[in-house]
């Protein structure tokens, strides 16, 4: 029987720093070398299969990184499961923007919410401003998720996106880990369980 | 001197069969009792082949000769029960396929047989016998017409006229169309017309068969002797009846199990089939035959019967819905009274897949003393019909001057129009005849509207005297209904229009207008696929493209822009979004959208009309999408969905930019619910009572295909809320 789990997941990061294009190659494995800039927030899903057959479905919202919007972010990262938050390694104030967005979310947000930081447009290494041992040191100093990517080339984009679904189901509390579909959103959050229908009744008798 | 005459119509779609059986019932009425002897007529014409008639129970060898028969109506004085003038009218007389293109001998000799039949027919009359005075024939449609012998020697042939018109196939093609023939009453003054027509066939061919209807009462004109022409409507009575072909709107099963009925209740079953009947509701809608009068339908429906298997209990084929598709109507004038005195079918003839119809009428008309007072009765007819009668056309005669209107300006020239800002053009009529003159708008093609939907016109018709003038307004608006395809440049304000002058020469108005292009009244997907603004995009087509799908922004530009400013200077106010907006600071603010251009207010202005202004033109701008944010096609889902979860589940149906525009609405909402407030109500509970209507709007009242699965207010309230719990 295999798991299904639905969490939500929202980009932040500054205006361009390419979180609409990493949703789109993770979404659709395109690239777009003009994109509009995004407006209040964009939704999509994404759904994603592990090797043990779990499947994960991403809510993905994709904010807009202007700063007008600024004060929209909230009610898109409340009760979001993880946080991918994004800055481009050719820009250096871009880190500023995200570390300031991690500070905001540790406060604010679901306190087990899992943050990723990831640093892209990774196939323009040649203008790097943001060095891999400086945005790896602090990841693991705040206890964060860490990867580079390119949205143009493709490169780490799946591999972020998974990366975080693989670590998803474990942050649920050992009391209530998850057996043939039980709830996989943080403690204290109502969880989809895509399965719930058919396996109650199976409850108990299969694992 | 007051006289009523009785007047006997008879319709059957023979369907290429050659007469069979007993007909003198459908013929005669049910007054007709069986004779041993039976008589057979001359026709007045010899035209008609006597030597070809069929075998009947007449007896040749006792003719009753024609004063037996004025002796019997002499005897019976008025009370004659038998009818004055009989028509018979036939469709699909001839269903050969060279029929479709021309007459043949076959076709001719058809008539003849069916003509031989009637006449036997007729000779069960215990009144006085009959002759016949006119034919008129179009391939399958044939009509003739039968009068009393007393009255025979009245007719003046010259009174008699007949016309044809073919509305089949490349719409000239006889296999559909009509039969006319127009005579006057002998004796009296009243002139009559009948028309056969065979309408278009096929459930979904209403339009076709209204459009038929129209089609047939402009081209049907009667030519007499002198050359000059009359329509059909210009006659003191007018009878319309054939295969019309209109059908009932109802499942099949629900037409069969209400013509079953055979309770007492049973006529009001035939009235419950008869609301749905097309011709009814065309009637009503305005739509064709429009002032024509029928009797209420108390037979079966006629049409269509099938033999064996193939048919049902009541002998009807099982594959067709039953329908009333054979019909006689009639259209009086004021100066004729009528009444009706039965109507119909003859189910006992089953040669056919239709059934013959019937209807007796009596007309009250004037026995004519001299010529000069039947000069003064046509001349107030012709008047009543002119002014009355929306199909009439008056042929020129030399009697009367003909009626001359000047309209100044001869085009209309608006100017800039703009979303939702009406303009108003004055229009002046001038008679210039000597005339009095009656005009009207009429419509440019049969099935059209006098003017298209983003143009109205008062008053659309009128009566000038000779030498005054009238004022006619025009306004052009156009709103969210039909703005799309001027924002997209798929047409243009420019249309003409044709005002009708009774009698004289229709005059063609030219009506433009230089629209500028908006992104009000537009499809969400074309608004996010748009690369600047609408007017700019409408301006210089050759320089841009529609995005991509794939390129496509998050939410419409416009959204975003009116979202920004609200976000950094309107969330204070309260009452934001429950306060109306001043209507001159939103016309502002469109422009700018529509523009491009940043935001420049009327300086007087203060933060909080203008706070209102912009909610205001942000409610107004989501009301004028083609489609609510939430796609209809999922408002049967919304309805279902108990959880904020199952209500994500339907966001995930929807287009990226349908779901990315309303999270983004929905979560400055939610923001704005969270801000301080003075307010004493929840604002929450506010918002959703504002919006949720707006979201989730409902689908227009012509799609009742998606109006099924519309929300009821509650519903929609406790959909949008949650989006407040994101
Ligand atoms: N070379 C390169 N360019 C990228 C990459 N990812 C994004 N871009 C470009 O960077 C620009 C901005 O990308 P977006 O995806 O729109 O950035 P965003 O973060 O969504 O911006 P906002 O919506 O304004 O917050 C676009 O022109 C992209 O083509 C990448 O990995 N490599
Ligand atoms: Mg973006």
């Amino acid at each position: 029987m295999s798991r299904q789990f639905q969490f939500k997941l929202v980009l932040l990061g500054e205006s361009a720093v390419g979180k609409s294009s990493l949703v789109l190659r993770f979404v659709k494995d395109q690239f777009e070398d003009y994109r509009e800039s995004t407006i209040g927030a964009a939704f999509l899903t994404q759904t994603v299969t592990l090797e043990d057959q779990t499947t994960v479905k991403f809510e993905i919202w994709d904010t807009a990184g202007q700063e007008r919007y600024k004060s929209l972010a909230p009610m898109y990262y409340r009760n979001a499961n993880c946080a991918v938050v994004v800055y481009d390694i050719t820009q250096s104030a871009s880190l500023e923007k995200a570390r300031n967005w991690i500070r905001e979310l540790q406060r604010q947000a679901d306190p087990s919410i899992v943050i990723a930081l990831c640093g892209n447009k990774s196939d323009l290494s040649a203008r790097r401003q943001v060095t891999q041992e400086e945005a790896q040191k602090y990841a693991e100093e705040e206890g964060l998720m860490w990867g580079e990517t390119s949205a143009k080339t493709g490169e780490g984009v799946s591999e972020i996106f998974l990366s975080i679904a693989k670590k998803l189901p474990l942050t649920v509390p050992s009391a209530a880990a998850p057996r043939g579909g039980a709830s996989a959103r943080p403690a204290g959050q109502k969880g989809v369980d895509l399965n719930r229908s058919t396996t109650q009744s199976q409850d108990g008798c299969n694992c | 001197m007051r006289i009523s005459r009785n007047l006997r119509m008879c319709s059957f779609n023979v369907n290429g069969r050659p007469p069979n059986g007993d007909i003198e019932e459908w013929i005669l009425g049910k007054r007709v009792h069986r004779k041993s002897t039976a008589k057979s007529l001359e026709p007045l014409d010899d035209d008609l082949d006597t030597g070809s008639q069929l075998h009947s129970s007449a007896d040749p060898e006792s003719p009753v000769t024609a004063c037996e028969a004025e002796d019997s109506a002499t005897l019976n004085g008025s009370e004659d029960p038998y009818p004055d003038m009989i028509i018979v009218s036939f469709q699909e007389m001839d269903l050969s396929t060279e029929g479709l293109l021309y007459a043949t001998a076959a076709s001719a000799s058809k008539g003849d047989a069916w003509i031989s039949a009637i006449s036997e027919a007729l000779s069960f009359s215990e009144g006085g016998s009959y002759l016949k005075i006119a034919s008129k024939q179009l391939v399958g449609l044939f009509m003739c017409i039968f009068v009393k012998e007393q009255f025979a020697s009245g007719c003046r042939i010259d009174d008699i006229t007949t016309c044809a018109a073919g509305t089949g196939i490349l719409g000239v093609m006889a296999n559909k169309g009509a039969v006319a023939i127009s005579l006057v009453f002998p004796g009296t003054s009243t002139r009559l017309s009948f028309i056969n027509s065979h309408l278009a066939a096929f459930d979904e061919m209403l339009d076709k068969r209204n459009s038929d209807f129209h089609d047939l009462s402009r081209r049907l004109r009667f030519v007499d002797k002198g050359g000059s022409e009359r329509f059909v409507f210009e006659s003191h009575v007018l009878f319309w009846m054939g295969d019309l072909n209109y059908r009932i709107e109802l499942p099949q099963e629900d037409v069969r199990e209400l013509m079953s009925d055979k309770s007492e209740h049973r006529i009001e079953s035939f009235r419950t089939l008869w609301r749905f009947d097309q011709l009814k509701s065309s009637q009503e809608k305005g739509l064709a035959f429009k002032g024509f009068k029928e009797a209420p339908l108390e037979f079966l429906p006629t049409y269509r019967f099938a033999s064996g298997y193939g048919s049902d209990d009541l002998g009807y084929d099982l594959k067709r819905r039953p329908a009333w598709t054979d019909r006689i109507l009639y259209l009086p004038s004021p100066m004729t009274p009528v009444t009706q005195i039965s109507y119909e079918s003859h189910p006992e003839i089953t040669m056919s897949d239709h059934k013959p119809i019937s209807a007796e009428f009596l007309i009250t008309t004037h026995k004519i003393h001299d010529k000069k007072q039947e000069y003064v009765l046509e001349d107030i007819l012709s008047k009543i019909r002119d002014t009355q009668i929306p199909e009439v056309r008056q042929a020129h005669d030399d009697r009367r001057p003909i009626p001359r209107l000047r309209l100044s300006p001869s085009t209309i020239e608006l100017g800039d129009i703009r979303y939702q800002e009406p303009q108003e053009a004055v229009l002046t009529l001038e008679n210039i005849g000597e005339t009095a003159c009656a005009w009207r708008w009429i419509p440019k093609s049969m099935d059209g509207a006098i003017v298209p939907a983003w143009l109205s016109v008062a008053p659309t018709f009128g009566l000038i005297p000779p030498q005054a003038s009238c004022t006619v307004h025009l306004v052009v608006q156009v709103d969210y209904l039909n703005a799309q395809a001027f924002n997209e440049g798929v047409s243009t304000i420019d249309d003409t229009l044709v005002l009708h002058v009774v009698g004289g020469q229709d005059h063609f108005l030219q009506v433009c207008g230089n629209y500028q292009a908006s992104c009000f009244g537009n499809s969400l997907n074309w608004l996010v696929r748009l690369p600047c603004s609408a007017r700019e995009f409408s301006k210089n087509r050759d320089r841009w493209e529609l995005l991509p799908e794939n390129g496509a922004l998050s939410c419409p530009r416009e959204l975003g822009r009116l979202l920004e400013w609200l976000m950094s200077n309107a969330v204070t106010f309260d009452d934001l979004f429950l306060q109306p907006g001043d209507p001159q600071v939103v016309k502002r603010i469109r422009e700018n959208l529509d523009t491009g251009d940043e935001f420049d207010f009327i300086p007087a202005v203060d933060k909080q009309t203008l706070a209102f202004a912009f909610g205001e033109t942000l409610i107004q701008l989501l009301e004028s999408l083609s489609e609510p944010l939430i796609p209809w096609a999922l408002h049967g889902d919304c309805a279902n969905a108990t959880s904020r979860d199952m209500a994500f589940a339907i966001i995930h149906e929807m287009t990226s930019y349908s779901a990315s525009s309303l999270v983004t609405i929905t979560a400055f909402l939610h923001f704005l619910s969270l801000q301080p407030s003075k307010r004493k109500t929840d604002r929450v509970n506010d918002l959703v009572l504002k919006f949720a209507p707006i979201l989730l709007r409902d689908p227009p009242a012509d799609s009742p295909e998606l109006l099924a699965s519309s929300l009821s207010p509650l519903q929609k309230r406790r959909f949008v809320e949650y989006f407040f719990v994101t």
